[in-house]
């Protein structure tokens, strides 16, 4: 049986990688002696996968990953059990039993939405309203064999400038990924601003799948069968 | 959310920020301002190696043991911190605080290899605590050195204020008790240290005068003052069962290079390798007991989460519980898919078949330490281990189906000749042979004999301390007669030579039986730039080269002779337990090819026998 789980990541852990923070919680799995699912083999490891890496330097109030047991335990004392395990700026939310057939975490990632904030206070997050004049908001990535360009802005399903922030929600996940960093650095520039993704703060506060008509529901309750 | 010392915009400029942060599980939070004293512990150098030792461990968790102390941690910032440290003069801080390393009442660093010593520089440097001890003042920490390079602290005595000999578990409450009543007393900087000095195994520089005689050589090592003694002793727990153990490690959320629970199964060891400081300074041999290494075992592991364990010691075969603690493991931890790593092992039936219950055969490769190729060379650095012996393991490690061997060998020993070093490759050979000669369905392709060669570095308080070290030259050119000697091997496809860059170890060698007048050299190199010598790629021979030269220090003076018995040798003040006597009786035996057989045969009478624990007492149970 598979758990998806959410948690926070504050403080601190912001500043601990991906693949350490998923070390980190292997180690807190065991610690909580929850009975977890193990791969076969000759190096077994915990059946365990993360929805989406989240980069250094962000927060998040939304995180998932997906947890086999091979055995049920109460939610409740998943939640409480990981929580005495977890370091300060770790928060284990919720726990929920995915129905037979459900689609694994990561597979399930079409949006993200992010707070982002300026690192200075006296920032005037107005100037960002004409970012609707833009038709295009042009990037180039660099994959493994050249660099391209390409059109970042089919990929910013909202951005909405609030008097001491900007929401957004951004694509995300294997078909289409937007970083919100990378969208501010491409933002700035075409706006003509002197500053760049290095002078904003972010947040992620959730991770969305994509519904049949073509809405989002959040990785929480994405939990039924096929 | 606990203050960081760095901003977040210096954190996301720097690689790997968990680095400095602190956190981890099972680092120690307490509340400063109840404490009468702050202790800050380096090891200087990354993160990634600090956190891979033990030792540090050991001595966090006895200080924070202490109601009064607050043991905190920091390492060598990386060299991109390090830069922006200095441009933005932020201080050097502790991790679990990130409290400046100059507010602490002793910055306690540890020496475990002599090429950190720019590394000391720099941690002092970046904390704005001047790097001479004599130029501190009542606002500086007390700087405390200790560890296996403490055994010859005279190159970097002028940058310390005081050193420990011995093992934590016996000083380090003393030591404390003894500031904490100085501290009650109001006492100043130097009163404290006169005090600390009458402590067993404590050294302070400051206090000792040191001439020299017109060749170079020391003529006279004395007190300065009354309260310094003339002969310092290393202090040690005689038995370390019911001593603590560090059973909730501080568990590092990157990934540093031993990322493992630990169990320290015994410490010192009965072999009495004469090139081995380690098998010296630690000794004698003391066991810890089987009830207590399950017990921490399972500790270790409630606390921490690991996904492997690993025995620590310098020659595990000779733990002589070893088949019921491995049991142990594997039945408890093993289950819980947990590694068992096994290092130090001698090649014999009996670790094969403990290696084939715990690791993928295919996989992995044995390891051998024949040390020297021919048995004269063996003999004469007393490995005891015979060719017959490695013969044998090998033949029954590729019956076994391993197909990869490691053999490590040290160049450049006491009395080596050519056919000695040769002796390197016809090992090798014959080990390769031993895999040809199996049945071809015994046989998984082709075989793989690595061997690799380290150059032999005299140090203090062994047999060999007194002899010559060879040259870089000598060196390159011995290693490169061995390489050729494997090409002429039948095998030679099978075979595989590595050998080390020889500019450190010579380097290491003018550290390891070098004097006070070496402060000044270390100095000038870090001032050009050096740091992270240890990292082979940051170290730059040519600033050394300046740096002796400009310092008017000859540097053969220190490697290229031999010393004679006479000789006063800097490190001479140190009574480590074992005499001098012996030292000179085993380097004569060495001369003659004459082995010693180990504690457990026959006591050689090393003196160990003084601190009345250990092998040296041991009855069979
Ligand atoms: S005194 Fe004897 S038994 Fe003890 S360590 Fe020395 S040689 Fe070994």
């Amino acid at each position: 049986m598979k758990l998806r789980i959410k948690f926070a990541k504050e403080g601190l852990m912001q500043y601990v990688g991906h693949l350490d923070l998923m070390r980190c919680f292997q180690k807190a799995i065991v610690r909580a002696k929850l009975p977890v699912a193990y791969s076969a083999g000759f190096h077994p490891h915990q059946i365990l996968s993360f929805a989406a890496p989240l980069g250094i330097g962000l927060c998040s109030d939304a995180e998932y990953f997906d947890l086999e047991l091979t055995e049920p335990v109460e939610t409740d004392r998943v939640i409480v059990n990981l929580n005495a395990q977890m370091p300060e700026g770790l928060a284990v939310k919720d726990a929920v039993y995915l129905a037979e057939g459900a689609k694994n975490a990561m597979s399930l990632v079409a949006a993200c939405d992010y707070v982002i904030t300026a690192d200075r206070s006296d920032f005037d997050y107005s100037v960002f309203a004409g970012w609707t004049a833009l038709r295009t908001l042009l990037i180039s990535k660099k994959t493994k064999k050249a660099e391209r360009t390409i059109d970042i802005l089919p990929m910013i399903y909202v951005f909405q400038p609030e008097e001491n922030r900007i929401v957004t929600r951004l694509a995300s996940g294997s078909a289409a990924n937007l970083k919100p960093a990378e969208m501010m650095e491409a933002l700035t520039k075409a706006l003509g601003f002197d500053c760049g993704g290095e002078d904003f703060l972010y947040r992620r506060t959730e991770i969305y799948a994509k519904k049949e008509d073509g809405g989002f529901v959040p990785l929480g309750e994405a939990t039924g069968g096929a | 959310m606990r203050k960081t010392a760095l901003t977040h915009r210096q954190l996301m400029s720097v690689e790997k920020p968990a680095r400095y942060i602190g956190n981890e599980r099972n680092s120690v939070i307490k509340d400063p301002d109840k404490m009468k004293t702050r202790f800050v512990m380096c090891f200087p150098d990354v993160y990634e190696i600090g956190m891979s030792y033990l030792g540090i461990q050991i001595i966090y968790d006895l200080l924070n043991q202490r109601e009064s102390t607050y043991c905190e941690r920091v390492y060598s910032p990386w060299l991109d911190l390090d830069a922006l440290m200095r441009k933005e003069q932020i201080p050097l801080f502790s991790l679990e605080t990130q409290t400046p390393v100059r507010q602490f009442d002793f910055l306690g660093i540890t020496l475990q290899y002599e090429m950190c010593y720019t590394n000391i520089l720099q941690v002092l440097d970046l904390s704005g605590i001047p790097l001479y001890a004599k130029d501190r003042t009542e606002e500086d920490p007390l700087v405390i050195g200790g560890g296996p390079c403490a055994y010859n602290p005279e190159p970097i005595a002028d940058f310390f204020d005081l050193f420990n000999f011995g093992e934590a578990e016996s000083t380090m409450d003393a030591i404390m008790d003894c500031y904490e009543a100085c501290k009650d007393k109001g006492l100043g900087r130097m009163e404290t240290l006169k005090a600390l000095a009458q402590v067993p195994g404590v050294y302070v520089p400051a206090f000792y005068d040191v001439t020299y005689n017109s060749d170079g050589t020391i003529s006279a090592f004395t007190p300065n003052c009354s309260e310094a003694p003339a002969v310092v002793k290393r202090q040690l727990p005689a038995d370390l069962k019911g001593s603590v153990y560090p059973v909730k490690p501080v568990v590092p959320f990157i990934q540093v290079t031993q990322d493992r629970m630990v169990l320290e199964i015994q410490r010192g060891c009965i072999r009495g390798c004469r090139f081995c400081q380690a098998g010296m300074v630690y000794r004698p041999l003391r066991e810890r007991s089987l009830e207590e290494l399950k017990a921490y075992a399972l500790e270790l592991f409630a606390n921490t989460g690991y996904d492997e364990i690993t025995l620590s010691s310098l020659s595990s075969s000779d733990y002589r519980y070893l088949p019921e603690l491995i049991d142990f493991l594997i039945e408890q931890l093993g289950s819980r898919y947990v590694n068992i790593s096994l290092p130090s092992l001698r090649i014999d039936a009996f670790s094969l078949d403990v290696m084939h219950r715990v690791q993928d055969v295919k996989k992995s490769s044995l390891t051998f330490a024949p040390e020297a190729g021919s048995q004269r060379m063996r003999d004469v650095i007393n490995k005891g281990l015979d060719e017959e012996t490695i013969l044998e393991g090998a033949k029954n490690a590729f019956a076994g189906g391993w197909n990869k061997v490691k053999l490590y060998f040290m160049l450049g020993l006491p009395t080596e000749t050519e056919e000695d070093i040769k002796g390197i490759a016809y090992l090798s050979e014959k080990i390769a042979e031993c895999y040809y000669d199996l049945p071809k369905e015994q046989r998984s392709g082709r075989c793989q004999v690595t061997a690799s060669s380290s150059f032999f570095v005299p140090k203090p308080f062994t047999p060999f301390q007194w002899a010559k070290m060879d040259r870089k030259e000598s060196f390159l050119e011995k290693a490169a007669i061995v390489h050729q000697t494997f090409l002429e091997q039948k095998n030679r496809k099978s075979l595989k030579y590595n050998w080390h860059e020889a500019d450190l170890s010579v380097l290491e060698g003018i550290f390891a039986r070098g004097d006070r007048r070496l402060s000044a050299v270390i100095e000038r190199a870090y001032r050009k730039g050096a740091k992270f010598d240890a990292w082979s790629e940051y170290f730059i021979p040519e600033y050394w080269e300046q740096a002796f030269a400009e310092c008017s220090v000859d540097p053969d003076y220190y490697v290229h002779r031999e010393r004679s018995y006479e000789e006063i040798l800097p490190w001479d003040f140190i009574d480590i337990g074992v005499s001098k006597a012996f030292l000179i009786r085993e380097n004569e035996k060495a001369k003659q090819g004459k082995v010693t057989a180990h504690c457990r045969k026959v006591c050689a009478g090393c003196g160990a026998v003084s601190f009345k624990g250990g092998v040296c007492v041991e009855t069979a149970d």
